[in-house]
């Protein structure tokens, strides 16, 4: 099987006034395709993996290779263009661009990219498309609703086509309807073959769309479950890993 | 109170950079203003105690004894509006000898040094009682004839000999008379009777001085009508040379500080405002970033006074920490000119610390923070305490940047578009930071055009009577034709341009103008019209810059002056600048001048030597020729480098001043900018933003406001620059067209150096920007 993500005994620690273990030896492969979820109570080290994956922090010790790429050998500038190319970021909170409009935010990393400004607007005007936000183009962050911030979010972290999509809670704040909304999209390009890797505390979530469950207990991997694709996950399952979260 | 000092002490050491910036700007701005309100107050304190203690006069004439009687003088001292006249005295001007060194004096015939006006203070000895004896006065130029001592032997050198004099004391003068080169001349006192024998009738003529006090003498217009009252009552063309008034004496005496004040005002107003502009936008970047803390404190119960208090004294403190350093700095920036000035005019040197300037620099600063950094704090008072602690920061600034999108669709990378747009996202921000850049690019302006317009007149030495490698002055017992031969005869001499100085009236001018006429090869030792050409034919005259302003006068036109009763017709065909005539006077060739006077001969040589000659050596052998008949003096341009140079550094130090202060001004407005937006830089980093394309989106916000304050700092600096260059120069006697110096390449020098600046001001939040964690960021969301 070909890993997309290879994490090795990584460890992250915290020293800022008290020293914090946020990940103790954690040890976890990615294969390309699948749609892995990471759960786990507050603290228990989720945002630290994802942030580790996604090259926005380095770890303390240990390994970790992304589509080839040693993150724990990369310096500033590679760790930029391996975000900009190899990754798509799904925050919880959007964070759009608020003083530019939703063509505008979804063409940033394209444009970062060295991507011409024509190619760059085309590529954004399909994902929009696609994403059921053509009449939107020009509106503002600010005056859409919080499920079409999202659908903008999923689109800008689509643009350079990457190799994995990291989704941090992409429904926390959002109503259940708009939140299945997204989720169904994740899920429809997971279908397409695109590696997800979400980080959420929400059970239910997990197991109704990851195809394999991670939690993680202070900093270390308690649990790797991997479920039947095309199922929903049986109440015993759910019980069990909700039982386990806390 | 304690509450509010304990939060005014927690925010002054929390926000470091912010307390770091106002700190370094106040000590910038309070050094300059300290040493400009130090120079202008106490250059001329010596002078006015001086002149107080003497009852100096106002206005002192020197008039030609052949045509105005000592009786008539006496009669103008019942003159209205004299409240107190001397007794004339009879005057010449002689050069006086000791060993080699020669100096021209003004020989005054007095009979005590006490009086109505005037009074003379003895420094040691006594009065003259008989022939043969001689009171000097200090002057600073002459080392041999300014250390005599009571019992020295001079010599005073005159046609019919060397007449030899004792000097029986010396005296402290207020007040130089103006002597033929504009040079300042000091006066030595005899008895009466004494002086109609050193005179000659040509060279050295015989005159008498009048001084006179007046009811209303305190500026220049009431000078003027009280000098009318006076001349109406006299004969026409009585006077011998130019009326001396207390106000230019003043300013003589200070003539650095005069030429300086101007700058030195205009940099430290600009300073200051520069430092209000900085701190109103230090205080309103505290104001947002301390949002959420505000809506706390206001609910634990502080007053809307008291949240004022605590952002005002979160300024105040590290201003007066700055001018605690500042003042005293300035104050001992102002010693050297202070101790030069009292050196120059023999008056006793003040110290450098004035309690008055240094309190009221203190107290203004104070006033200035406060006012600057109350609007903000109002602004923190009046917030909705319930708003701001849900909200948690202030709202931010969302409004899409027209700029941004115009780069967009320029092309421009789209980090500096997302730069250009943030340059005013805050607009209040961005007017502060662009008022303090845009006196910074003015002052680059005016520093450009200054040093480029210092060292073209420093570098047309002829316009300040330097031209020559060594000057040979004439007296009357050494004939022309000998001194042109011996000089001629010199293996070192190149050429020689003789030259005579001479009075003319002018119509319509009230001081007589000097006339220089000039025989030799004047273009070919310097000599040259800024306008115009030099003079060719007979007739033609090259005039000095300002008596071509004020008589009118451009290229072509005709004027008949009078020179000695007889009229001369001249046609203007060139305009000099000329610093050794105090920018009035004409000059004109030998043919022109000997058509009225033809006994006139030169008295001044002016010596071109082969290059490698010793200049020194060169003078040292002419004066032995003939010790008591010449004057000799080899150029030394070291004097005028000091001054230009000191003049350079004052300006160069200056500059810099207002430059720090406008790129601490882009500093604080970029660093509170990147941390307003910390979150979306974050968000930008993570979608793959290389921390060189941050920096260069901090840098677009700053390439922005640099390239506007230029729209505005450019033409403001070249206004600035027109009104000082008219103040400073026509001082000195050049009028300066300062739009010859703004070329295209100056320009962009400035331009250039403008986004230097402002580039610099934004490099650290760039870096800090480009360096911040973007897990951290976000994790504090």
């Amino acid at each position: 099987m070909s890993w997309l993500v290879e994490m090795s005994e990584v460890s992250k620690v915290f020293t800022g006034g008290v020293r914090t273990v946020a990940l103790d030896r954690v040890t976890l492969h990615i294969a390309t395709g699948e749609f892995t979820a990471v759960m786990g109570a507050s603290g228990s080290g989720k945002s630290t993996l994802l942030n580790l994956i996604a090259g926005l922090d380095r770890a303390t010790s240990g390994r970790i290779v992304v589509d080839g790429i040693d993150l724990t050998r990369a310096n500033e500038s590679q760790l930029a263009r391996y975000r900009r190319s190899r990754v798509g970021f799904v925050f919880q909170f959007f964070n759009l661009l608020s003083n530019l409009t939703v063509m505008e935010n979804v063409m940033v990393p394209a444009e970062l990219a060295g991507t011409p400004s024509a190619q760059a607007r085309t590529r954004a005007g399909e994902l929009l498309e696609e994403l059921e936000m053509t009449g939107l183009q020009r509106s503002y962050p600010a005056n859409i609703s919080g499920g079409q911030r999202q659908r903008v979010a999923i689109a800008r972290a689509l643009i350079n086509r990457p190799a994995l999509v990291l989704a941090d809670e992409p429904t926390g704040a959002l109503d259940s309807r708009s939140g299945d909304q997204v989720m169904g999209l994740l899920d429809e390009l997971n279908q397409r073959g695109q590696t997800i890797l979400l980080v959420t505390h929400d059970v239910k979530l997990a197991a109704g769309h990851g195809r394999r469950v991670v939690t993680l207990r202070d900093g270390r991997v308690q649990d790797d479950a991997r479920l039947q694709p095309q199922r929903a996950a049986e109440p015993g399952e759910l019980l069990r890993l909700g039982a386990e979260e806390a | 109170m304690r509450p509010v000092l304990t939060q005014i002490r927690a925010a002054v050491l929390r926000r470091r950079t912010q307390t770091a910036t106002v700190v370094l700007v106040s000590l910038l701005a309070t050094t300059v203003s300290t040493m400009a309100l130090t120079l202008l107050v106490r250059s001329t304190q010596p002078f006015d105690d001086a002149f107080a203690r003497v009852n100096g006069p106002h206005l002192m004439f020197h008039l030609d004894a052949a045509r105005v009687t000592p009786e008539q003088l006496q009669a103008t001292s019942t003159l209205p509006g004299v409240t107190a006249a001397g007794s004339p005295h009879e005057i010449a001007l002689v050069p006086l000898q000791r060993g080699e060194e020669k100096a021209v004096f003004e020989i005054v015939g007095r009979a005590t040094p006490g009086g109505a006006v005037d009074r003379i203070t003895l420094r040691d000895g006594r009065w003259p009682e008989r022939p043969g004896e001689i009171v000097l006065s200090y002057r600073g130029d002459l080392p041999a004839l300014n250390h005599v001592t009571v019992g020295t032997h001079v010599r005073a050198v005159s046609r019919t000999g060397l007449i030899p004099f004792t000097v029986v004391g010396t005296a402290l003068d207020v007040g130089d008379s103006m002597y033929e080169n504009s040079i300042g001349v000091a006066r030595a006192w005899v008895q009466p009777g004494q002086v109609a024998p050193l005179t000659d009738g040509d060279q050295v003529r015989l005159g008498y001085e009048m001084a006179y006090r007046f009811q209303r003498a305190a500026t220049t217009d009431e000078l003027a009508a009280d000098r009318h009252v006076v001349e109406a009552a006299l004969p026409p063309n009585s006077q011998l040379w130019r009326v001396t008034d207390w106000l230019s004496m003043r300013a003589g005496s200070v003539w650095l500080v005069t030429l300086l004040s101007s700058v030195i005002l205009a940099f430290s107003v600009f300073a200051l405002a520069a430092v209000a502009v900085v701190v109103a936008s230090v205080v309103a970047g505290a104001v947002l970033s301390s949002y959420r803390e505000i809506g706390i404190i206001k609910a634990l119960g502080f007053t809307p006074r008291e949240i004022v208090a605590i952002f005002i004294g979160q300024m105040v403190l590290p201003a007066l920490a700055g001018a605690v350093v500042g003042i005293p700095a300035g104050a001992l920036a102002s010693a050297p000119i202070l101790k030069d000035v009292a050196s120059e005019t023999g008056l006793p040197n003040q110290g450098f610390i004035d309690p008055v300037a240094d309190v009221t620099i203190f107290l203004g600063t104070v006033v200035l923070v406060v006012m600057a950094a109350l609007i903000p704090a109002i602004r923190a008072a009046r917030t909705d305490s319930v708003r701001a602690i849900s909200m948690g920061s202030a709202p931010a600034a969302s409004r899409r940047s027209r700029l941004a999108g115009v780069l967009s669709w320029l092309g421009a990378p789209r980090p500096l578009s997302l730069g250009a747009g943030d340059a005013f996202a805050r607009p209040a921000r961005a007017i502060l930071t662009l008022i303090a850049l845009a006196i910074g690019i003015a002052t680059l302006v005016f520093a450009f055009a200054f040093q480029k317009t210092l060292g073209e007149l420093a570098g047309n030495r002829a316009s300040y009577g330097y031209a020559q490698d060594v000057d040979v002055y004439r007296y009357p017992a050494f004939g022309d034709a000998d001194l042109s031969a011996l000089l001629a005869a010199q293996p070192e001499t190149s050429s020689v341009v003789a030259t005579r100085f001479l009075h003319v009236d002018v119509p319509g001018a009230a001081d007589p103008a000097p006339l220089v006429g000039m025989r030799g090869d004047a273009p070919g030792l310097g000599y040259s019209a800024r306008t115009g050409r030099w003079f060719a034919n007979p007739g033609e005259a090259v005039v000095a810059a300002l008596t071509a302003r004020d008589a009118h006068l451009r290229l072509g036109d005709r004027i008949t002056v009078t020179l000695e009763g007889k009229s001369l017709t001249l046609q203007v065909v060139g305009v000099l600048d000329d610093f050794s005539l105090n920018g009035r006077g004409f000059r004109v060739g030998w043919e022109t001048l000997s058509a009225v006077q033809p006994a006139v001969s030169p008295n001044d040589y002016l010596v071109r030597l082969r290059a490698g000659s010793d200049a020194k050596a060169f003078a040292k052998r002419i004066t032995a020729s003939r010790p008591e008949s010449l004057n000799v003096t080899a150029t030394d341009v070291n004097q005028i480098n000091f001054y230009t140079d000191l003049i350079n550094g004052m300006v160069g130090g200056l500059t810099i001043v207002l430059v720090l202060v406008a790129s601490a001004g882009v500093f604080n407005a970029t660093l509170l900018s990147t941390r307003e937006r910390s979150h979306d830089i974050a968000t930008l980093k993570a979608v793959g933003m290389t921390a060189r394309q941050i920096a260069l989106m901090v840098g677009g916000t700053a390439l922005v406001l640099a390239v506007t304050a230029s729209v505005v700092g450019v033409p403001l600096g070249m206004l600035l620059t027109g009104a000082i260059f008219s103040a400073m120069f026509e001082f000195v006697g050049v009028i300066v067209d300062p739009s010859g110096t703004f070329g295209p390449g100056t320009l962009l020098l400035v331009f250039g150096a403008a986004v230097a600046v402002a580039l610099a001001g934004s490099a650290l939040p760039a870096r800090w920007a480009a360096t911040a964690s973007v897990a951290e960021v976000l994790r504090s969301e």
